[in-house]
């Protein structure tokens, strides 16, 4: 499938209308079951994938309707891992956190029927967007390998890296990989591994590389990544290392609201040219929408953004999308935001001759 | 030899208290709604320090976003972009000084909530370190690190001492995660709150201080804290300064063994002959309620059985 110059995307959740959050509030109470709320779910998820496709992004999602969000959803199918309360993100935003009690086991493929139902009702080509080994591993408590682990080395830090890299391979080899080699037979146009955690431990990059290319060992399909609030100077190191086509990446949270092309009001996108001094050679997936306010980014700031990052990334690697997922908005102010990130495309696509 | 006992740090909330707050926010509940349930959890989270027997009975810091927001509301002082907390999944907004602060007396009286707790027992408060302020921060126009942090954290702490906290704990992450902190730096910092020397106490987590004690002992504080998830017993030396062992990992549900740790650090006691404290070793925040409380609970049943 040819996409244009550009390429438009969302990264993966989008804000569940009401009736699906009353919906799935049911089913997390224990009132309902998965099938009782599946036909709302995908009203849901017809609806989303019809609002991003008129929108006039290139590549959509359902926004993960199917899915309470990102954590919730994996664990619920892995056998080993159970929920034990709510942890904050940040201010008084919480997600419900597991703690891995053995070796874990896949009970289902949990990407295959929402794939199916999303694939059946889009008319452009789909991403599914998967949670990584690594940070499946990471937002997990981790106790049953510590527990292997915690009297058998003196060094601490050595007890939490081994049992570390244990529990991320074995998710890595015995669920991630099998449910992207499925995936991969059903001719699926991109896979993206969201691993949001991947630099927060500077010093288990190496468990994040071997993990996420165990992950995609076998597997043909198109596959990329989406990593965000990280250090990227972290990444850099191992960019060329780790198999994937894309790094979808957030910066506008650091960025200025200001019109500009100068380093300091576009102080998000600096690192930039760090990516080109290391010779960055994969496709960009540019955060130009900050996910963390109402503020409705101007067709205007979302151009500079653009062209900021052109400075130093070929044009034919750029992707454009919003930072992350953007459940934490509103559907209207994230529609808002998504339309003006397309009519920024729209204005650079033609002053580059692309004029489709 | 005397050892001591205390929680640290930034509590979680109950999930009760989360589904209101969320519900407040909403505007699906009033205020006095919300505040009703907020008082009981924060009486709540007293009385299980009162019950466990601690030395010090830390405020309840349940309604803090993070360490620097109510910093944020000074003039001077601006709520930056969500920002990773060292190496969680946990964001907090990073403090953007732009301008010289302006202290404004009564920030920690209001933010904190000393008055619930007993008149009988000695309060603690946790509060950010100058030195991981300084470096999570971001400073603009011309605003000097030193003296806008040296500034702002001694009038907090004199507040904070003034209306009847007994200690402060000032946190201090970054000693313990940065490979080669600025020794220099915390000198500087830390000399210009000596006037609370006897008072202050350094907390330290996210790495192995084994090797920077040369550092913790020429702070002018109390006593600091080893994180024993990142820190070997046996690499921590004996100090004129009060050492406290972060033993409880709030990183963690597993329980921890509590025979394996009374010998660690008795082995310590053994080797050095000073007074102790035990602690858990970062915010119990990162933990869900129901388990933070398990693991308070625990503390209290070692101190009791250092205590004998």
């Amino acid at each position: 499938m040819k996409l244009p110059i550009f390429p438009t995307q969302e990264i993966g959740s989008f804000r569940k209308p009401e009736y699906l959050f009353e919906a799935w509030r049911r089913y997390l109470d224990g009132e309902a079951k998965y099938s009782d709320i599946l036909p709302t779910i995908e009203k849901a998820s017809i609806e989303t994938i019809k609002l991003l496709e008129d929108i006039g992004l290139d590549i959509v999602w359902d926004g993960e309707m199917h899915r309470w969000e990102m954590y919730h959803y994996p664990v619920e199918y892995i056998d080993g891992i159970e929920f034990v309360g709510q942890v904050r993100v940040f201010d008084n935003r919480y997600f419900p956190k597991g703690r891995v009690v053995k070796k874990p086991v896949l009970i289902k493929n949990y990407h295959i029927e929402e794939y199916q139902f999303v694939k059946s009702h889009a008319s452009k080509p789909v991403k599914i967007p998967i949670t990584g080994p690594y940070t499946l591993a990471d937002w997990t408590y981790n106790e049953y390998y510590m527990s292997r682990w915690r009297y058998k080395v003196s060094n601490p830090i050595k007890a939490r890296y081994n049992a570390k890299r244990e529990f991320t391979l074995d998710l890595a080899k015995n669920i991630l990989n099998p449910i992207l080699k499925e995936l991969s037979k059903r001719r699926v146009f991109r896979i993206q591994i969201d691993e949001p955690a991947a630099t927060t431990h500077p010093s288990e990059m190496p468990i994040f590389v071997e993990a996420f290319n165990k992950a995609v060992e076998g597997v043909k399909a198109t596959v990329t990544t989406h990593i965000c609030y990280s250090d990227y100077r972290i990444l850099l190191r191992y960019v060329h290392d780790i198999k994937t086509k894309q790094y979808a990446l957030e910066f506008a949270n650091r960025d200025t609201r200001n019109r500009g092309l100068d380093d300091d009001i576009r102080r998000g996108y600096t690192i930039l040219k760090e990516f080109k001094e290391y010779g960055f050679d994969r496709e960009l997936g540019l955060g130009v929408i900050d996910v963390h306010t109402d503020f409705i980014e101007p067709v205007e700031l979302i151009l500079d953004r653009i062209k900021y990052a052109l400075k130093y990334i070929e044009p034919d690697k750029l992707f454009i999308n919003p930072d992350c997922g953007l459940r934490t908005r509103s559907r209207g102010i994230a529609a808002k935001k998504l339309r003006n990130m397309v009519e920024a495309v729209k204005i650079i696509r033609k002053e580059y001759g692309y004029s489709k | 030899m005397n050892v001591e006992g205390y929680i640290a740090g930034i509590l979680p909330r109950n999930d009760g208290l989360i589904k209101i707050w969320k519900m407040y926010e909403a505007g699906r509940v009033t205020e006095d709604v919300f505040r009703d349930v907020l008082d009981k959890s924060i009486e709540d989270i007293i009385s299980i320090q009162v019950e466990n027997g601690f030395t010090y009975i830390h405020a309840p810091q349940i309604d803090w976003h993070d360490y620097f927001r109510i910093f944020t509301e000074l003039d001077g002082i601006k709520a930056g972009p969500l920002t990773r907390y060292f190496e969680n999944n946990t964001l907090y907004r990073k403090p953007i000084f732009e301008e010289f602060p302006k202290y404004r007396e009564g920030l920690i009286a209001d933010k904190t909530h000393i008055r619930y707790i007993p008149r009988d027992v000695k309060p603690i408060l946790s509060l950010p370190g100058p030195y991981t302020f300084l470096r999570l921060s971001l400073f603009k126009n011309g605003v000097d690190p030193v003296k806008a942090l040296s500034t702002l954290m001694y009038n907090a702490l004199k507040e904070a001492l003034s209306i009847g906290y007994s200690k402060v704990i000032l946190h201090e992450p970054s000693i313990a995660y940065e490979d080669d902190p600025d020794k220099d730096l915390l000198v500087s910092l830390y000399s210009e709150l000596k006037d609370f020397q006897s008072n202050i106490r350094v907390h330290t987590y996210f790495g192995d201080v084994g090797k920077k004690s040369d550092i913790l002992n020429e702070l002018d504080v109390e006593g600091y804290s080893v994180d024993l998830q990142y820190t070997s017993v046996e690499s921590v030396g004996c100090s004129d300064k009060l050492v406290i062992f972060g033993v409880i990992d709030a990183q963690n549900t597993l329980i921890e063994d509590i025979e394996y740790i009374y010998n660690q650090v008795s082995g310590y006691r053994e080797r050095c002959k000073g007074d102790i404290a035990i602690s858990n070793n970062t915010d119990l925040d990162f933990l869900p309620f129901t388990v933070a409380i398990d693991k308070i609970n625990l503390l209290g049943n070692l101190l009791k059985r250092l205590r004998g």
